[in-house]
């Protein structure tokens, strides 16, 4: 049995406690001393058992510990993947949002044309109305123009064809002026009894004066932009089309109305205004109006 | 505990913390270096498991050095760990390959002997009570001076500490001599 002096020294030996010298003195003294060795051996097993399991224990503490996933951040190219998503999430929320601008403020510009036709020609029956007709027929007549302002509201590719009609009947300077100088192909389909001479629209159902042909304005190509993707721009004759637009086949459509040029571009099935009032870069604004499509697509069969 | 990334302060921080004994700087310590260190096993033939083993266990050396006052940093800390993990992967490499050339069968009944000692003496340590274990597991793993003992688990000084490991040492020994014969423990 060791002594308490020599249990000591052990477990200095094994807690590496021992100056060099001490340690050399006592390896000798196990060395010589079997009962010392076998009690070493013993002690040395319990400190390595306390050692794992303080080791199984700061493991436990470890394995418990959660792990952050690997961050998005941490790669460059996870990095430029997200900022690309973003971009594009961005840039098509800015194009809706314009295209979605557009459309509204052409179609409140269809709705106000038509509506001051409506107008006018209340103001204008009132002014013409026969004074032998009926003050029956007179009810009717603005009930039919409420109704037509109620279709407007609901149609407004109807009531501009019900609106040209009436407005071919009479004529009035207001609503010259008020008439927004824009081309309307739809108004080809009315007969040339029905149509107004001062109206661009109408005159373009005359072949005489109307004339549509494959365009011979030079258009340039601007793909490389990162501002405009889908844009266009009137510059120096030339109409510039911002976008990768070479990947598909692109017409350009010119109407001609005395002496006036309105341009479309036939791109992907769809149609798009091209409005040279400014050299500014705007957005290509697709067309919606079914009769101005279908009269579009008239015109680009013939053109063809 | 708050703890700043990726500065110099940070690091000293964390390394004193660490060597005062502060395991959740462990912890945060873990966590900062986790995919790094791993990698390096998974991207040399290791597993996830290997390599989590690996980094845990080269955590625990550095925690070993820095707690008994043996760490000396002449680099930064993720180079020392690494440098750890590098020597604990090789070596697990070299054992891997000594023991498909070896006799399978001594290898088993060796470690079994092994294996069942460890479980005899872990059900002995667990049968002391939670302050006997600190005092143990701090004097033999951690080193830790007597001084130190006694501030960590507030005895009233170094005496004081000195006792009570010494009382629950010779507890340890009787549970294990009490259960097994001494020879169960010579090689």
């Amino acid at each position: 049995m060791a002594i308490e002096r020599d249990l000591e020294l052990l477990d200095d030996l094994i807690s590496n406690r021992l100056t060099g010298e001490e340690k050399e003195a006592f390896e000798q003294r196990l060395e010589s001393d079997p009962t010392l060795k076998n009690e070493y051996q013993l002690q040395q097993k319990l400190v390595e058992g306390i050692r794992n399991a303080r080791v199984a224990e700061l493991k436990t503490m470890l394995n418990n510990t959660p792990i952050p996933p690997a961050s998005i951040g941490q790669s460059l190219l996870a990095k430029v993947a997200a900022w690309t998503v973003v971009s594009g999430i961005i840039a098509t929320g800015i194009y809706f949002l314009l295209n979605k601008d557009q459309k509204e403020v052409v179609e409140n510009n269809n709705k106000t044309v038509v509506e001051n036709k409506v107008a006018s020609e209340d103001t204008n029956k009132t002014v013409t109305q026969p004074s032998t007709t009926p003050a029956l027929e007179e009810k009717s007549a603005v009930e039919k123009t409420e109704k037509k302002v109620v279709e407007v509201e609901k149609s407004s590719n109807k009531k501009n064809k019900k609106a040209f009609t009436d407005a071919t009947r009479k004529t009035s300077s207001t609503d010259v002026a008020q008439r927004p100088n824009v081309f309307d192909p739809t108004g080809e389909d009315q007969s040339e009894s029905n149509t107004r001479p001062d109206q661009p629209q109408a005159q373009i159902g005359t072949e005489s004066i109307t004339e549509v042909k494959a365009s011979k304005l030079e258009v340039k190509m601007i793909d490389n932009d990162r501002k405009y993707t889908f844009h266009y721009q009137f510059k120096d004759g030339k109409i510039l089309l911002y976008g990768s637009f070479e990947r598909n086949l692109y017409e350009i459509l010119e109407f001609f109305s005395d002496g006036k040029r309105t341009a479309f571009l036939y791109y992907k099935d769809n149609y798009y205004l091209l409005n040279e009032d400014d050299d500014k870069i705007k957005p290509l604004v697709v067309i919606n109006n079914p009769m101005l499509l279908d009269k579009l697509k008239e015109f680009r069969s013939k053109s063809k | 505990m708050v703890y700043k990334s990726n500065s110099n302060m940070d690091e000293k921080e964390t390394s004193e913390r660490i060597c005062k004994g502060d395991e959740k700087a462990l912890e945060f310590l873990y966590k900062k270096y986790y995919r790094m260190m791993t990698k390096l096993v998974i991207s040399n033939s290791g597993t996830e498991e290997e390599a989590r083993d690996v980094y845990q266990d080269a955590l625990i050396v550095f925690w070993q050095k820095a707690r008994s006052g043996n760490l000396v940093l002449t680099s930064k800390m993720s180079t020392f760990i690494y440098s750890i993990c590098q020597n604990l992967w090789r070596k697990e490499l070299d054992r891997k390959k000594r023991l498909s050339n070896e006799e399978k069968d001594s290898s088993v009944v060796l470690d079994t002997d092994t294996a069942e000692r460890e479980k005899i003496i872990a059900k002995c340590i667990d049968q002391l009570g939670e302050t006997c274990k600190k005092v143990l597991m701090y004097y033999y793993f951690e080193e830790m001076s007597m001084q130190d003992i006694a501030d960590k688990l507030g005895f009233a000084n170094t005496d004081t500490a000195k006792t009570k490991k010494y009382k629950c040492k010779k507890k340890l020994d009787e549970l294990v001599k009490a259960q097994y014969s001494e020879k169960d423990f010579l090689d």
